[in-house]
């Protein structure tokens, strides 16, 4: 579950990556072979006082790939790669299986196991036991050869995930700004917070007027245009010199630092400014811009980086190619980057010296940054400017590619912004058996699980040279729910006929279409039938593809553009506008209160509206309750709130009957009978209130 | 941002640490563990299984404060939903309350009277986890050694025993062996640990120099993740007086015995401010770096366990700052084994 694979015993040991302790036992008894056998059946494994239980897995391979043994068995000296539509993993006890999956649960490495979900069964025990092979002679040497192409799979298996996850983590300047001005608040409040008096320092209290200010819309978006801070810093002074200064909020909460509240208790400045930033987070995980899989953007040829459209300029791309191909592939270069950083730098140095020449070496920009980069590990400073680009990606890496998280925090606090080749680095530097769970399912967890099985497939296709079955159109966002596969797909003869699906209904029933020239007409229903399957399950992105197709050097002469975007104001208007509870069983891999548990406390449970919102009917009256409950949390996690006469009402109590009873009588006559009654039922049933 | 990881990474465990985390949650189990061994994370894996496979009856205990602000910062990792208690409050605010399963992190630092209370609330199975030669309450309570509870409870719980420390780098272990009391013989193969980085003992001409050095590394942007350990309490509010007066955000840990409100313990660890306090507060705590200022004033015998416990509290780098001369026992360590200035040199290419 860590590679996706399964391999022979012996290669876990020798291969240096991922898992490699593996006991024997008498059915699958061989250090060099897989053992397969034709039919599924049963064995035990003995009580013990540690967790041992039977698995069964159920592949199917080609012919080609295993040998007879005896009996019905086979063996295969070479690793087999799972796929989810080819994979099953069986148990014959359901307790064995929850057991199991609930101990992978710790596991940072078994990062699959969603993908799989649908496939781990416990099974009815079949009658057949499996009978000794009575021999435990091994049935071919160690496949060395495959051994070492395994070795470089997996880093090149890394640097594609990592180039796909660094596109959906890369973000826009305004928001990465926004972010590092609240982690730089949150950093202030802890330390007043844990001063000797709780009380800023004159700086402190500077430092947070300009942060504060920086929340501000339009000096975010002044701080935008100017790019530099000390021009910004002056504009903003001489604006609230003339101008009244808007109210920032920071003495509000900078009170709320200064209140007393029970020890057990966070404060509730605190929990406000970190509720900000997983508040920006969630913002900016929203707003990712997967990589098209059908760019070809990135492209690995056996084993090999072919193709990758990171860089434009030519030494760009020389030393991009080299470094990951000649340094970032040897055999020593493997995980911890802190352990051999130096070393590592001064390899990717003495390359990029090679590739640049001797002769215009000396005098080289490249050759300056490089030498410095090495001087800043060995405990310099470092001056030079970080901006998103190939040399920023290799020292970011290189600097705090330790984990990924620590990489994504330093790009963002350089406000670096573009970070798919820093994490493909990442992922070449660790290889994909040694990426973390929390960092794949970046992925994994996409909302648009068409595309997460598209990225799968393209990397199964690069990687090994399979070509994995399309998914059924209407089951393509739920892999794990509804897993038939079909093997055909649209027929590109026949798009005049295709059916319309009923979500593009409106664009085509819509007055602005049927007003349209037939021509027109025809046009566009063929170029949104063509993005349909591509783009169908992200209407986001599909309605920023509909909107291109006015530059398509083809909509050249097709009258009825302005026409068009009403057509696509139609679609818009039927644009979800959050993922509900709803849309998450029907549409997800997971089950939304697995993936969206319950917290301890009502009044800082970010998770409680997926929850509450299916009981809440009719649809009228979501946004209504919703609301509500988000008030009442916040007041809850900020101490209190002011009345319209500027006094201070405080909520202390905050456990959870407390607050559900504030939210009852704050909504007496708010929320509507039985609605409220059966809110508050459900909130006291989740928060175990009696 | 201060971070680590509450989960595990089954390539890097060994045959000690798998036997725990194979261990069924059907039957009690004492773990025994030296420091950086993986005991805390394992205790927060044995949670995370019994909510799953059993239910939210559980409940998580340590220590103190400070140790429960740090291990509450993995339950979200974990999607843990029981909050962790601190003892006082466990005790004190909520009466001791029974649960099927209690999980206890640093078992050593409890007496046998605090450890029946938690016999005593457990309804079905107990998880205790501790190291006695991480006791350093000698004096101030009487302890009880892990080793004893099977026998003075007539427990019957499982043990295991954790050997290998995967915290503490091998060139600071190579050190930390001139400076620890009482300790076991030294096997440099126990220390699993790949980093490496030589530890830096550097001379000064006077703790604000000191500490000037370290927001100069931290401002360059070389370290993160940093403690600052101190020796006394006097020295965490002369050390936090000289931050503010560089501008340097920090988080401090202070305990007032005179007055215990002035007492300050509100440690964020989700923040990326270095964290002052003392070797004594930083026990159960790991940084990234730890810069040891002031170690001149370490004279006791008491000082120097307990400047064993903050040397081992890194998991990359050690900075040990003076003034005036390197105290005993540093001033045994050979030479070799360290580094006397903040950088190193390199030549251009």
């Amino acid at each position: 579950m860590s590679s996706d694979s399964i391999s022979p015993k012996a290669f876990y040991s020798k291969r240096s990556f991922g898992y490699s302790r593996w006991t024997s036992i008498p059915e699958n008894p061989f250090e060099n072979a897989i053992i397969l056998y034709d039919s599924m059946r049963y064995f035990e494994r003995p009580q013990s006082d540690l967790e041992d239980h039977a698995l069964l897995i159920k592949i199917s391979v080609e012919e080609q790939e295993v040998k007879a043994l005896n009996n019905g068995s086979f063996y295969c000296d070479h690793t087999i790669y799972l796929s989810p539509t080819t994979t099953s993993f069986l148990f014959f006890k359901e307790k064995d299986k929850i057991t199991t999956l609930s101990m992978s649960d710790s596991s940072l490495e078994s990062k699959v196991i969603k993908l799989y979900n649908r496939q781990i069964l416990s099974i009815n025990r079949p009658n057949d036991v499996y009978s000794s092979l009575e021999t435990n002679k091994e049935p071919c040497l160690l496949n060395v050869t495959e051994l070492d192409k395994d070795w470089h799979t997996n880093k090149m298996k890394g640097l594609l995930y990592g180039y796909y996850i660094g596109a959906l983590l890369s973000a826009n300047k305004k928001d990465v700004k926004q972010l590092n001005t609240l982690k730089e608040i949150h950093n202030i409040f802890a330390a007043i917070l844990s001063s000797f008096n709780r009380t800023p320092t004159i700086q402190q209290n500077e430092q947070l007027e300009n942060l504060f200010d920086l929340r501000q819309p339009k000096y975010q978006e002044l701080a935008l245009l100017l790019n530099n801070e000390q021009l910004f810093n002056t504009i903003v002074n001489w604006d609230k010199k003339y101008n009244t200064p808007q109210n920032s909020n920071k003495d509000y909460y900078l009170s709320l630092l200064y209140s007393e509240i029970k020890e057990e208790t966070e404060n509730p400045a605190i929990s406000w400014i970190k509720n900000e930033i997983e508040k920006q987070q969630s913002k900016m995980k929203v707003s990712a811009n997967p990589l098209d899989v059908f760019s070809e953007e990135i492209v690995i040829v056996d084993n090999r980086l072919e193709k990758c459209c990171f860089t434009n300029d030519e030494l760009g791309k020389k030393l991009l190619f080299a470094w990951v191909n000649d340094n970032f592939s040897r055999k020593e270069v493997d995980g911890k980057i802190n352990t051999f950083r130096d070393e590592f730098a001064k390899q990717i140095t003495l390359k990029a010296k090679e590739i640049i020449g001797e002769e215009d070496w000396e005098k080289h920009p490249v050759r300056k940054y490089l030498n410095e980069l090495r001087h800043h590990i060995a405990g310099d400073a470092f001056n030079q400017k970080w901006q998103d680009g190939l040399l920023s990606s290799i020292s970011a890496v290189i600097l705090k590619g330790e984990n990924w998280e620590n990489l994504l925090s330093f790009m963002q606090s350089k406000e670096l912004t573009n970070y798919k080749m820093a994490f493909a680095f990442y992922g070449i530097l660790n290889g994909y058996a040694n990426l973390t769970r929390d960092f794949t399912d970046i992925l994994y967890d996409y909302s648009d699980k068409g595309y997460v099985w598209n990225v799968y497939k393209e990397f199964y296709g690069q990687l090994h040279h399979i070509s994995l079955p399309e998914l059924k159109k209407e089951n393509i966002q739920f892999v794990e729910k509804h897993p038939e596969i079909e093997t055909s797909s649209v027929n590109n003869s026949d798009k005049q006929t295709k059916e319309i699906p009923e979500c593009l209904q409106p664009v085509f029933n819509s007055d602005a279409f049927k007003k349209m020239k037939s021509e027109a007409q025809d046009w566009y229903r063929e170029k949104t039938l063509d993005l349909w399957p591509k783009f169908g399950q992200n209407t986001e992105v599909l309605i920023s593809k509909l909107k291109k197709l006015q530059s398509d050097p083809m909509a050249k002469g097709k009258k009825g553009w302005g026409k068009w975007k009403d057509c696509i104001k139609s679609l818009e208007a039927t644009k979800p506008r959050k993922r509900s509870a709803q849309s998450q069983q029907q549409g997800t891999l997971f089950d939304p209160k697995q993936e969206y548990p319950i917290g301890e406390y009502f009044y800082n449970d970010n998770n409680v509206w997926i929850h509450i919102e299916p009981i809440v009917v009719p649809d009228s009256r979501k946004e209504k309750v919703k609301k509500e409950i988000e008030w009442i949390q916040e007041v809850h996690q900020k101490g209190g709130y002011f009345l319209k006469d500027g006094t201070f009402t405080e909520c202390k109590e905050i456990d959870n009957e407390s607050v559900i009873k504030h939210f009852y009588y704050n909504n007496k006559n708010k929320i509507e009978e039985p609605l409220l009654t059966d809110v508050c039922k459900k909130l006291k049933e989740l928060y175990h209130v009696k | 941002m201060a971070k680590k990881d509450w989960m595990v990474i089954e390539s890097e465990l060994d045959d000690d640490q798998i036997k725990v985390l194979n261990a069924t949650n059907d039957k009690s189990i004492i773990v025994s563990g030296c420091a950086g061994s993986g005991k805390s994370v394992l205790a927060l894996i044995k949670a995370q299984r019994i909510q799953k496979e059993k239910g939210n009856n559980y409940q998580i205990i340590v220590f103190t404060k400070a140790l429960c602000n740090y291990m509450n910062a993995g339950r979200k990792s974990l999607g843990l939903n029981k909050d962790f208690y601190y003892h006082w409050h466990w005790k004190n605010r909520l009466g001791c309350p029974s649960a099927d399963y209690v999980i206890v992190d640093e078992i050593q630092d409890f007496t046998e009277d605090e450890i029946t209370d938690f016999i005593n609330s457990t309804n079905k199975n107990f998880f205790f986890f501790g190291d006695t030669a991480q006791s350093i309450y000698e004096g101030l309570k009487d302890t009880l050694p892990v080793e004893n509870i099977n026998y003075t409870f007539h427990a019957n719980a499982k043990p295991f025993s954790l050997y290998r420390n995967y915290r503490l780098p091998r060139p600071v272990a190579k050190i930390v062996q001139y400076v620890g009391v009482d300790l076991d013989g030294f096997d440099i193969d126990t220390y699993k640990s790949k980093e490496t980085a030589t530890p830096h003992f550097i001379q000064y001409d006077s703790l604000s120099s000191q500490i000037k050095a370290i927001t100069r590394m931290i401002s360059n942007g070389n370290v993160s993740d940093v403690g600052i350990l101190l020796p006394h309490n006097e020295d965490v509010k002369k050390v936090s007086d000289i931050l503010n007066t560089n501008r340097n955000n920090h988080e401090l840990k202070y305990e007032d015995k005179d007055n215990w409100r002035n007492s300050i313990n509100n440690l964020d660890f989700t923040t990326e401010n270095p964290k002052v306090m003392t070797y004594h507060s930083a026990k159960g705590l790991q940084f990234g770096t730890v810069f040891l200022p002031a170690v001149e004033s370490c004279e006791s015998d008491s000082d120097r366990k307990a400047l064993y416990v903050a040397m081992t509290r890194t998991y990359r780098n050690l900075f040990v700052m003076y003034s005036g001369n390197l105290p005993f026992p540093l001033s045994n360590v050979p030479r070799d084994l360290y580094l006397t200035t903040e950088k190193t040199e390199v030549e251009d290419i």
